[in-house]
């Protein structure tokens, strides 16, 4: 027995040293191996992957220079095959950054090239005239990503029902009131569209302050409709991400400030969440079913009758008036009513809050409930690690996407993505991604300011008490809206990001 | 003799333990050592600063004290624990008892052993895809939802919730491992001189004691190897739990959370999640041997 | 009497063919909705397709490069359990016949690694795997081979423990060197265990997910599984596109099954072998 002790006590020696060879020899000191290509992209939009690799051949064939292409959808394995390439000898020189929230691991390992140090003029140009409130920053001075495009989300409408249900009504007159209209008359409007689904009982509304009458009948179109609001209820992103955004909108100007975010603020945030609670409460109490009206139970989480795919089909069969997503549904619309894409119109979420609710610089209730979440989902991002030729291409690469006729015309035609870089006349080919554009024409956006908190956050702790806790209950009191103001705020402090505890 | 095979021992081993060390050996001792380090994935970061050096890097237990602090990490193993618990029962007596049947009947033997096989031959991605879609849409709208054929609550929407997706999860393995298991036992009940078994009618035995003095020591070696099969594939179970549940609801087996712990901070913490997979590490290996220990002296006494 | 036994034989029968129904179901399924397009699948999953529409099965095909990853995978496959084998069987023997202190600890060491879990090793592998340029096909084998070692020289060192050693002194008597004695007098011995070997082997690495995703991520050649996680990831942001997922799903998984129920045989002798002689 001694003598397999010694032995493996040798073994383990002799492993252990081989070890620590390795550990030494780590990759700062790896000669990069043969390349067989000369820019290497990762990108993580999943909608257009087709697209994207044909533009990267027209690219090869224009220029002559070959790109190694990584494509993943955005979903949640995306970060583990992108630290894989970033720890590898043979480094992405482009890479995505979806947001603020992916910012902060290659921020803190210096792997992203701040934009102000490039090279390339025409780049140095490009990067600069990236609009203030889209930019990429921790700190408002680096610069960090090239936006993909912009999106937006609001509640998404069918002009051809909003006709049939108001035949006397000139149709963009009553869109554009609605739009401007404030939460009393918005919350009156859906009560009565309510009414009228289950009862037929026609009456007249009032929004911005004009008035409009219900059609008297029901069409073959509006006989679908089982409800006004086409939730996706087992999505936790569509409440606690996208619908908790909007109301940051009215805390924060943009994810950075969000970000560092003092104490007090995230305090004087209570008012703002109530009034959240209290919209979502209404929201998901006038929902859509696919065959009557659908309420907050058990069936209202379940991923079979009310995931994604399932609210967009019961919006798209026309059973509900509003669906609250943004442009990225276009694709999936369109996949089971085309004809629906050319009339859809996006309208802002509203919430009942006060004046003293909004702690925005800048920011007022009407402009506010006038306004929908406008941002870049993902950036082009440098890698800070590659060789400066590599960084060259890149910077030329991204130049040619924005700026040159091929470039632009894949991004509007083939991607139907917004480009962030619209000219003021840009019409689109997608009537949602018009819709967006006017509003940013307008300047009636809000940023993405749950950027500013951590995924864990909006989805895992925020989200998942909402789905858990309340999407289940039948009945929310006020102090139900306040506990979970309460809670937010509390969890926000606990999960901030590292760096910012110091405030 | 023994001096010819001496002789060759090392060439004949050589390119094993090559392989061997550099496969699994010393990736597993850099694995240890990193666990002791403020490791982030592509940096190491330490006290605000960054650095490529392991060595400076060190922070001696932290990770391994916050493991045990993650409140996730313990959720975690507590499920692992529940769902092998659940599963390892149910398997085995599922494939005993086919076992029984099966041994007993004449024709056919080879088609049913055949089909209750087949299971085994699917990759964990693509069952649980199909798993998935059965326990979200066959059972809960087709058979037992609220407007299926009947109402059963308990299989409805397994999916969602934090008991039920561990049902869902012991149904999918069962499924799949019972098949194997079945054969082992199989071979070890035909393993088992018929003539015990006349000897003991004889003296007037009946079936039931027959089973218990008989038929259940003598499969203890079998019994051995499926207890250890499945437990430790039970406990490292996780291409089923991604497909299934992805770890919603806290359905998160310890493989799933090792893999995710990166993902739940910014910076990723590999350091930690690297101090959980030791962890795991040595909690396989304490179970499974002394499983192993176990069953082989209950082995040594039938 | 006999009726007793005839009662017993039916209620056997019964049991056994309701639980084969059961376990095929979800193969059933499988085959059914490869053939339906996606609001069939929802609306109408467990009836037969409306048409049996192949287009469904030509498009996953198309999808997950049917012809490239299967021959990729396969060659993997038979290259990494080939390597297995002949490298397991040879330590495991020269274990067995060499009974010093050496031997025994390594074997415990070839052993005890059969409970480290993947997730230990995995991130420094890749590390060191991108340092010798691994991240590749070829890279993949060594870590197939690698990882199959442990459960190969188990089965192999107790297979051999039961082969008496005069067969080899005979021969070596008769004046054999090392490559025949093992190749024309061991190796046809351990034909049973040589099966088992390669069945289990050749079965998780033809499955396996995560390694693939690891070392290859999504280069232009793809394993099997992984093409078909690639398929899911890229052609849905949210929900399922079980219109694509069926069709690949059932494609990829009809090659296995038609191995299986030729070699059935072999594979239930095999297994069985496998499990008792340890």
């Amino acid at each position: 027995m001694r003598k397999s002790i010694k032995i493996s006590g040798l073994l383990m020696l002799v492993i252990f040293i081989a070890s620590l060879l390795f550990t030494g020899c780590d990759s700062s000191g790896v000669s990069a191996s043969k390349k067989d290509y000369d820019l290497y992209i990762f990108s993580s939009k999943g909608e257009i992957t087709n697209q994207f690799e044909a533009m990267c051949k027209a690219y090869e064939t224009e220029k002559g220079i070959k790109i190694k292409l990584y494509q993943i959808g955005s979903g949640t394995d995306h970060m583990e095959p992108l630290r894989i390439e970033m720890n590898s000898s043979n480094k992405p020189s482009i890479f995505s950054i979806q947001g603020l929230r992916e910012l902060n691991e290659w921020e803190t390992s210096c792997s992203v090239m701040d934009l102000n140090t490039a090279t390339v003029p025409e780049f140095i140009n490009l990067a600069n005239n990236i609009p203030e409130n889209l930019k990429l920053t921790l700190d408002g001075k680096a610069n960090y990503g090239i936006p993909y495009n912009i999106e937006g989300y609001g509640y998404i409408v069918d002009k051809q029902m909003v006709t049939e249900l108001f035949p006397s009504a000139n149709v963009d007159k009553l869109i554009n009131d609605i739009k401007l209209s404030s939460y009393d008359e918005f919350e009156k409007f859906v009560i009565a569209v309510d009414n009228y689904i289950k009862n037929n009982t026609s009456t007249k509304v009032i929004l911005n302050s004009n008035s409009y009458e219900l059609s008297k009948t029901k069409t073959n179109l509006t006989k679908n409709l089982t409800g006004v609001f086409s939730v996706a209820g087992a999505e936790r992103w569509t409440y606690s991400d996208h619908m908790m955004n909007v109301t940051l909108g009215a805390i924060f100007k943009n994810p950075a400030e969000a970000r560092n975010a003092t104490d007090e603020k995230l305090d004087s945030m209570k008012g703002a969440l109530t009034k959240y609670m209290k919209a979502l409460d209404f929201k998901t109490s006038h929902a859509a079913g696919n065959e009557g009206a659908l309420s907050r139970g058990a069936d209202f989480i379940n991923t079979t009758t009310c995931d994604y795919n399932k609210a967009i089909q019961r919006f798209a069969q026309n059973k509900a008036l509003f669906i609250k997503q943004g442009n990225w549904a276009n694709t999936n619309i369109e996949k089971i009513n085309p004809e629906m894409t050319k009339r859809l119109v996006l309208l802002p979420v509203k919430m009942p809050m006060a004046s003293s609710d909004i702690k925005c610089e800048g920011m007022n209730v009407e402009k506010f409930n006038s306004s929908i979440p406008v941002y870049v989902p993902n950036y082009f991002a440098i890698n800070n690690l590659v060789s400066p030729e590599e960084q060259k291409l890149a910077q030329e690469f991204l130049v040619w996407l924005n700026t040159s006729e091929t470039g632009k015309h894949y991004i509007t035609n083939k991607f139907d993505f917004i480009p962030y870089n619209a000219d003021k006349n840009l019409v689109l080919k997608d009537s949602i991604n018009d819709s967006i554009l006017s509003y940013v024409n307008e300047n009636k956006t809000l940023p993405a300011a749950y950027h500013g908190i951590t995924e864990t956050w909006s989805k895992e702790v925020v989200g998942l008490e909402l789905m858990e806790k309340y999407m289940t209950k039948p009945n929310w009191t006020t102090s139900d809206y306040e506990n979970l103001a309460d809670f937010a705020i509390k969890k926000w402090k606990e999960l901030r990001y590292p760096d910012c505890i110091n405030h | 003799m023994n001096i010819y095979y001496k002789k060759w021992f090392f060439p004949l081993i050589g390119l094993a333990f090559i392989l061997f060390l550099t496969v699994i050996l010393i990736p597993f001792v850099v694995g240890v050592f990193y666990s002791f380090t403020a490791w982030k994935g592509t940096f190491f970061f330490k006290n605000n600063a960054l650095t490529y050096n392991p060595f400076s890097a060190i922070v001696g237990f932290d990770n391994y004290i916050a493991a045990i602090n993650n409140e996730k990490f313990c959720n975690a193993f507590l499920y692992t624990i529940k769902f092998t618990v659940i599963a390892v029962i149910v398997i085995n007596i599922v494939a005993l008892v086919f076992a029984l049947i099966l041994t007993k009947i004449n024709q056919g033997a080879g088609i049913f052993r055949t089909v209750f096989f087949m299971p085994n031959l699917l990759g964990g991605l693509a069952l649980g895809f199909i798993w998935k879609f059965i326990f979200e849409i066959i059972f809960s709208k087709v058979f037992f939802g609220p407007d299926g054929l009947i109402a059963i609550d308990a299989l409805t929407n397994m999916t969602q919730g934090n008991f039920k997706p561990l049902l869902a999860l012991v149904i999918l393995v069962v499924w799949q491992m019972a098949g194997y298991m079945m054969l082992i036992y199989i071979t070890g009940l035909n393993n088992i001189p018929t003539d015990l078994y006349e000897a003991a009618k004889i003296d007037g035995a009946s079936n039931f004691q027959q089973f218990k003095h008989i038929t259940l020591p003598m499969l203890a070696p079998a019994f051995t190897i499926v207890f250890f099969l499945t437990l430790a594939s039970c406990f490292k179970l996780l291409d089923q739990n991604i497909a299934l549940t992805n770890g919603a609801f806290d359905t998160r087996l310890l493989a799933l959370q090792i893999l995710r712990t990166p993902s739940d901070t910014s910076p990723p913490n590999y350091g930690q999640a690297q101090a959980q997979a030791v962890i795991f590490f040595v909690l396989i290996a304490i179970v499974t041997l002394t499983q192993v220990i176990l069953t082989k002296r209950k082995e040594v006494e039938m | 009497m006999p009726s007793k036994n005839n009662f017993g034989k039916i209620v056997r029968y019964i049991v056994l063919i309701i639980m084969s129904l059961y376990t095929l179901s979800p193969l059933a399924l499988l085959i059914l909705n490869s053939f339906k397009s996606q609001v069939e699948i929802d609306s109408s999953p467990t009836n037969f397709p409306t048409t049996w529409n192949f287009k469904y099965l030509i498009s996953a095909m198309k999808q997950i490069n049917f012809l490239q990853s299967f021959f990729i995978t396969l060659i993997i496959t038979i290259i990494s359990v080939t390597i297995i084998t002949l490298i397991s069987s040879m330590a495991a023997w020269a274990m067995v016949r060499c009974k010093t202190k050496l031997s025994f600890v390594l074997f415990l060491m070839f052993v005890s690694a059969m409970l480290i879990p993947f997730q230990s090793v995995m991130f420094p592998l890749i590390h060191l795997a991108d340092i010798l340029n691994l991240k590749n096909i070829p890279g993949l084998i060594i870590m197939y081979s690698g990882f199959g070692l442990s459960l190969s020289v188990f089965l192999y060192h107790g297979f051999i423990k039961s082969i008496p050693k005069s067969i080899e002194e005979a021969a070596i008597i008769d004046g054999a060197n090392i490559f025949q004695l093992f190749w024309h007098i061991l190796f046809p011995l351990l034909k049973p265990i040589t099966i088992t070997v390669i069945i289990l082997n050749s079965m998780w690495i033809w499955n396996d997910y995560l390694l693939p995703f690891l070392v290859l991520g999504n280069s232009s050649t793809k394993t099997l599984t992984l093409e078909l996680y690639f398929a899911k990831m890229q052609s849905s942001q949210f929900g399922s596109p079980w219109e694509l997922i069926f069709p690949a799903v059932l494609v990829s998984i009809i090659p296995i099954i038609v191995i299986f129920l030729l070699l059935q045989k072999h594979f239930v002798k095999g297994i069985s072998a496998g499990a008792i002689k340890e």
